[in-house]
């Protein structure tokens, strides 16, 4: 490509963080005023691409081009004065200044400085005019979005990033987002998008990159991308067991009704004595600073039952896990566990109750051994012998962690650490336990393996809370399934409801489920990767 | 250069290395600067001249009593004071342990007066020979016990479930509390933990030289120098640490003079933030 009409040009751009593999070999050229939206699930690398670019990492190999000139081995500040900003998913602003101030200090970073008159073009463009007084915290969180925008403009880019700002946005707040970014694409500043929400890339991108696992694996128009069969398995999961072994591949039997939200326990064993539910959640939303990623969410997990929480990235799947182990602080609704209400309860006493949470990106802790980290999910009162027959029974579910047991835990592989955080839970003897995104990034033989366990643990009288992306997988071994869309539930019942792709298509992006048309049920499913239900409300139907 | 003044260095260090030890755990542990740790090694002094001074205790029965006592003091500060300071920001903590440093100065002087205090013990002042080297005896002494209590952190902190809760909430606070580690609880018994450090070093402070209200400031800057030298989370650093810092004290000393041991020590401090800031004992961080 011709460097004229090329803004900006990476080749095999390859960067790891420890022994993970964030981005390897991404190339991609945008041209001067263009639209490009970069996609791909959680961890895909979207964001490092992002922050390579404008310096905040540094890349392991490869090189970025900003026209001729190079810029891979350019501090941050100096790649913002030569014409590329960021904007970031959570607005950052300078808080105790003004709107004004706050953009008047983006622009200081880009030479000379902004006069009176751009200034107000520039808080005009992005419908700050007349807020342009106020102090920065009391925005509101469309306002704070926008603020983020004009202080990425206000550094003059002729290529302006911008990292998921239209996350956390609903209804006419996502409207409001995407009439600004077309605003400012109008006015000729090449754009770069990475973004979950399909809306906002089909009306914005002329091109979309996928990434995954840090690896491009489709480049086109938002349409052609729509009909992308690798893209859709992406983002649905592998689509199941690959050897076949796993004991609950098929759907149980014991849960025919589609409704069954309070359907009786199937458990063999109920373990702590509980009779009644193991986990309510009455009504709860919860969220980070002016944003709700959960809303008015109910649900029971009965002793022994498995329940799975399905959803796109940023559906509220990792919020809901925050909330239930208390890591999120809910801001209505009751939580009870156990019968006993736990909604304002410390997070380690929750833990205490019998929550065992395995969180998403395992944190296990590195420096730490494989046995220092399996005793720490052991109580500290514990007699030792007990702790030592746990980890037996750890042992027997996960026997690499007996062979392991000396091993700093930072050193082994992901699959080996995510089975090591499953058993760091188990060492609690936990009644339920909860798992986030457990298969993410393993390979197909390292999830049948998990899954396994998971059966085997949850055959031991556990009740099983999972979260997944790996919907087949976790559609495979549940007995109720629950998918969130935006933060509110679009599907609730039994795992057969889901089985059939338009039906998780409806659930999961909704698509109209009766539209059995293949390219538009299609196109509904893989535009919006990962992202919104055409019904902006998304109401369970 | 003599042998005698090496060896004093290498034992004046082992105190060095004492009080940063308590210094490098908080740190390590809670993040927090604890510009209060030089009053917690002098309070540990004025709780042990109440036993030696008023009640004729050797100083070394004292030792443990001081250590105890000191610990006792400083878990509720940490818990009811400093932690939930610690959940607003990052400052605040650090300017309330400036205030406690200054709040503790003026009860040491409102309880016990200016004067300079030392502990009297028969050997305060004596010296040994050790294979032809002549060194004080209180230093000797100062030097094993300090060994035995870096041995007994290291100890505690990588052999027991209770040390690996401690390494676990420094490395990643949330994930322990999801495990069930009432974390504020651990980085009580941490700082009271370093509190007892500080006060071992305060009483064997106190019988090599002499102590006043003021006296702690140099103790805290010295500490920090040592935690500098040998970077974070590692026991066995802190001790090198100390020793390379009273080497180096003690043979420029030696070389130029009194008037340069302070003047070398911060200059190793500032060469060693600039150059090495992950420490001079500690491997850098990948990624």
């Amino acid at each position: 490509m011709n460097s004229s009409d090329t803004a900006l040009t990476v080749r095999g751009l390859g960067k790891h963080f420890g022994g993970v593999t964030a981005l390897d070999g991404v190339d991609l050229a945008v041209r001067r005023a263009e639209a490009v939206a970069v996609i791909g699930p959680n961890g895909a690398g979207k964001s490092t691409l992002l922050k390579l670019i404008a310096g905040v990492h540094r890349q392991d190999s490869g090189t970025i081009h900003l026209g001729d000139r190079r810029l891979d081995r350019l501090p941050p500040h100096r790649i913002t004065r030569l014409g590329v900003a960021l904007a970031h998913q959570v607005p950052r602003p300078f808080h105790g200044l003004t709107v004004r101030d706050n953009v008047r200090i983006g622009a200081m970073a880009a030479g000379p400085p902004m006069r009176g008159p751009e200034l107000a073009d520039l808080l005009a463009l992005c419908q700050l005019d007349t807020k342009a007084d106020r102090p920065a915290d009391s925005l509101r969180v469309l306002d704070l979005k926008r603020l983020e925008v004009a202080r990425a403009l206000a550094t003059r880019p002729q290529v302006l990033m911008l990292d998921e700002v239209a996350a956390g946005l609903v209804g006419r707040e996502l409207d409001e987002a995407i009439d600004l970014i077309r605003r400012v694409h109008g006015l000729g500043t090449t754009v770069i998008l990475v973004e979950h929400i399909e809306r906002v890339v089909r009306e914005l991108v002329d091109r979309v990159l996928v990434l995954n696992w840090g690896r491009p694996i489709a480049e086109g128009t938002p349409a052609e991308i729509a009909l992308d069969e690798e893209v859709r398995a992406v983002y649905l999961g592998d689509g199941g067991s690959s050897g076949g072994g796993a004991p609950a591949a098929n759907p149980r039997d014991d849960s025919q009704d589609m409704k069954v939200v309070e359907q009786d326990a199937s458990a063999s064993a109920v373990p702590h004595g509980t009779d009644g539910d193991v986990l309510i959640l009455d009504n709860v939303s919860s969220g980070y600073g002016d944003m709700l990623a959960l809303r008015d969410f109910s649900l029971r997990v009965a002793p022994g039952q498995i329940v799975t929480v399905l959803g796109a990235n940023g559906a509220g799947k990792s919020t809901l896990c925050g909330t239930l182990v208390g890591t999120v602080g809910s801001r209505t609704g009751r939580i009870t566990a156990f019968g006993r209400d736990i909604t304002r309860l410390p997070v380690h006493e929750r833990a205490r109750l019998g929550i065992a949470y395995c969180q998403e990106g395992r944190r296990v802790f590195g420096d730490l051994t494989v046995a220092e980290n399996l005793r720490l999910g052991a109580p500290l009162s514990l007699p030792r012998g007990e702790v030592g027959t746990r980890m037996e029974r750890v042992h027997t579910v996960f026997p690499v962690l007996a062979e392991r047991a000396g091993q700093r835990a930072g050193t082994m592989s992901g699959g080996q650490q995510q089975m090591l955080a499953v058993g760091r839970a188990l060492m609690a003897d936990p009644a339920v336990l909860i798992c986030d995104e457990i298969s993410l990034g393993l390979a197909p033989v390292a999830i049948d393996a998990l899954y396994q366990a998971l059966a085997e643990i949850n055959a031991q009288g556990v009740a099983i809370l999972l979260v997944e992306q790996n919907v087949k997988r976790a559609l495979g071994i549940c007995d109720h399934g629950v998918v969130l869309s935006r933060g509110r539930v679009s599907y609730r019942g039994g795992p057969e409801g889901l089985l059939d792709d338009a039906d998780l298509d409806a659930a999961y992006f909704g698509a109209p489920a009766s539209d059995t048309s293949v390219p538009t049920t299609v196109t509904a499913a893989a535009t919006t990767a990962s992202g919104s239900p055409a019904r902006t409300t998304g109401e369970p139907s | 250069m003599s042998l005698d003044v090496l060896a004093a260095g290498i034992l004046a260090g082992g105190l060095y290395a004492l009080i940063g030890l308590g210094i490098s755990l908080v740190f390590g542990v809670l993040g927090l600067m604890n510009l209060a740790h030089g009053e917690l090694v002098i309070g540990g002094a004025y709780l042990a001249s109440l036993l030696v001074v008023d009640a004729g205790w050797d100083p070394l029965v004292a030792l443990p009593l001081a250590m105890a006592a000191m610990a006792l003091i400083a878990y509720p500060l940490q818990r009811y004071l400093l932690t939930p300071l610690l959940r607003g920001s990052k400052s605040a903590p650090l300017v309330a342990t400036f205030g406690l440093s200054l709040l503790a100065q003026a009860l040491f002087q409102a309880a016990f007066g200016t004067h300079p205090k030392a502990l009297p013990a028969a050997y305060a002042d004596t010296g040994l020979s050790v294979l032809g080297v002549r060194v004080q005896t209180v230093y000797v002494i100062a030097f094993g016990l300090t060994v035995l209590l870096c041995a007994a952190t290291h100890l505690a902190l990588t052999r027991t479930r209770a040390g690996s809760a401690v390494r676990a909430a420094s490395a990643d606070p949330d994930t322990a509390a999801v495990l069930g580690i009432d974390v504020n609880r651990v980085y009580a018994v941490t700082f009271a933990g370093a509190a007892a450090l500080a006060a071992a070093g305060g009483v064997l402070t106190g019988v090599a030289q002499s102590f006043t209200p003021s006296s702690g400031l140099p103790l805290l800057l010295t500490g920090f120098a040592v935690m500098a030298l040998a970077g974070i989370g590692s026991v066995g650093g802190v001790l090198a640490a100390g020793v390379a810092l009273g080497v180096l004290q003690s043979v420029s000393v030696g070389l130029f003079g009194g008037g340069w041991r302070d003047v070398v020590v911060y200059l190793a401090f500032f060469l060693v933030l600039a150059v090495r800031p992950q420490g001079l004992f500690r491997k850098a961080h990948a990624g």
